[in-house]
């Protein structure tokens, strides 16, 4: 029913790759985008006065006692990483519901990742800019594709066991 | 020789062009900029440009006038200094206090140069004296978590060098100087800024999205160095995702590993 063709795959992939990224062009995309981004911060922030901490925020900046700030611009909410998740969950060979609940579940994961990296990025570059710069270009970094790797293996893994033993049936 | 010397005068005209001083430059020639609407009452004078934008409603001038300065009313020039403004308005945000006096009427006050932080309102009755310390180009920086008020009469007083040039109010919602107030320095207020009859500002009236209301005052900017001179607060940094190279080698390894695994796939068939 599902064939399971790598090369199918890489095409499928691609194209939906290029077309969510060509969507996150247009301004109508854009804007939502930086509506989601805002939503982030305010996320964020709530979590930090929730656990008692002190932070301001002014729109999209999450900034500290101190005058430290950290701004979720363009880039930086994981639609992109989310994206690329979801192009690869879309060109598996998959039932629909295993799908739907990858890219569910996929983007919880990676999102609730991406408030923890920016809570932690606003209070290591408070204590340290070194190590700010060092957390946010390679530790991050590290995590959120090993992250999105792991839960696109994991997912997979779970998604090609019913279509095996449907085929292996025939 | 030649060519260092022409990427010498690059690079110089790049940093020209990025300078703070040049972002702010715009800005600086305003004495009143209002977000929604300026209201006058009376013969009021204002030194310097007067500008509103994005709203578009100025009314009482005459008979206030405006000196040394014209009207832009929501125009590019108005436009760019609102957005200079938002600059400014982060920039004074940004800066680290160096004392915190919540809860403290400005007022019977001495303070030597520095930024002053009121996590809520702040309130001025009688005179505040900033000492300038013999330097000329001292800041004080007055970043205000709400509202800041002055009682009637009240007034800040400029000694040893302090000028109104390097003093900045950072208002978080609005101000309003009560009767015969006289303040120094620029008020940058998120939302409005009211100047009861009689008031005068020596710097700079600058409402980021609310109304600026005048009453028979007298708004006179600084001849000094502008808004410019004023330190720099730490950069907000902003943290991408992933850097380009980083998303396109996770697009790659997950094109792999899919491709892999369909193939797995294919063979358990």
């Amino acid at each position: 029913m599902f064939s399971p063709s790598p090369f199918r795959f890489v095409l499928i992939f691609g194209g939906c790759m290029l077309f969510a990224f060509g969507a996150l062009l247009t301004p109508a995309v854009q804007s939502l985008d930086a509506r989601f981004s805002s939503v982030l911060v305010q996320l964020s922030h709530g979590l930090i006065l929730a656990c008692g901490g002190h932070a301001t925020r002014d729109a999209a900046i999450l900034r500290a006692p101190g005058g430290f700030g950290v701004e979720m611009r363009d880039g930086c909410n994981a639609v992109n990483v989310t994206i690329l998740l979801w192009s690869a969950v879309l060109a598996f060979p998959a039932p629909w519901k295993m799908k739907a609940l990858g890219l569910a579940a996929g983007s919880v994961i990676i999102q609730a990742l991406n408030v923890v990296r920016f809570i932690s990025l606003f209070y290591v570059g408070q204590y340290s800019i070194p190590w700010f710069e060092f957390a946010h270009a390679y530790l991050w970094e590290s995590l959120l594709v090993l992250d999105t790797m792991v839960v696109f293996w994991v997912w997979a893994q779970r998604a090609a066991r019913p279509a095996a033993t449907a085929h292996a049936g025939v | 020789m030649r060519r260092s010397r022409l990427a010498g005068l690059i690079v110089g005209i790049a940093a020209l062009f990025y300078s703070p001083a040049t972002a702010l430059a715009q800005l600086s020639s305003f004495g009143v900029l209002g977000g929604s609407a300026i209201t006058n009452t009376g013969p009021t004078g204002v030194n310097g440009n007067l500008g509103i934008s994005p709203g578009t409603s100025v009314t009482g001038f005459p008979p206030g006038v405006v000196t040394a300065g014209s009207m832009h009313l929501n125009d590019a020039v108005a436009a760019q200094a609102q957005s200079d403004l938002t600059t400014f308005y982060n920039q004074l945000a940004g800066s680290p206090c160096t004392a915190n006096l919540t809860g403290q009427d400005l007022g019977g006050l001495t303070l030597m140069p520095g930024v002053y932080c009121f996590d809520s309102s702040a309130q001025l009755t009688g005179t505040l004296i900033l000492n300038g310390a013999g330097n000329s180009a001292a800041t004080f920086i007055f970043k205000i978590g709400s509202t800041l008020t002055t009682a009637s009469a009240s007034s800040v007083s400029l000694m040893n060098g302090a000028s109104s040039c390097g003093v900045a109010w950072q208002v978080g919602s609005s101000a309003t100087l009560g009767s015969g107030t006289a303040l120094a320095g620029t008020i940058a207020a998120l939302t409005s800024i009211t100047l009861n009859t009689g008031s005068s500002l020596n710097g700079r009236a600058l409402a980021r999205n609310g109304a600026v209301t005048l009453d028979t005052n007298n708004v006179s900017f600084c001849s000094g160095p502008g808004l410019s001179n004023l330190p720099a607060p730490p950069e907000v940094s902003g943290v991408p995702t992933m850097s380009l190279p980083a998303l396109a080698g996770l697009a790659l390894l997950l094109a792999g590993l899919g491709t892999v695994l369909a193939r797995k796939a294919q063979a358990s068939r």
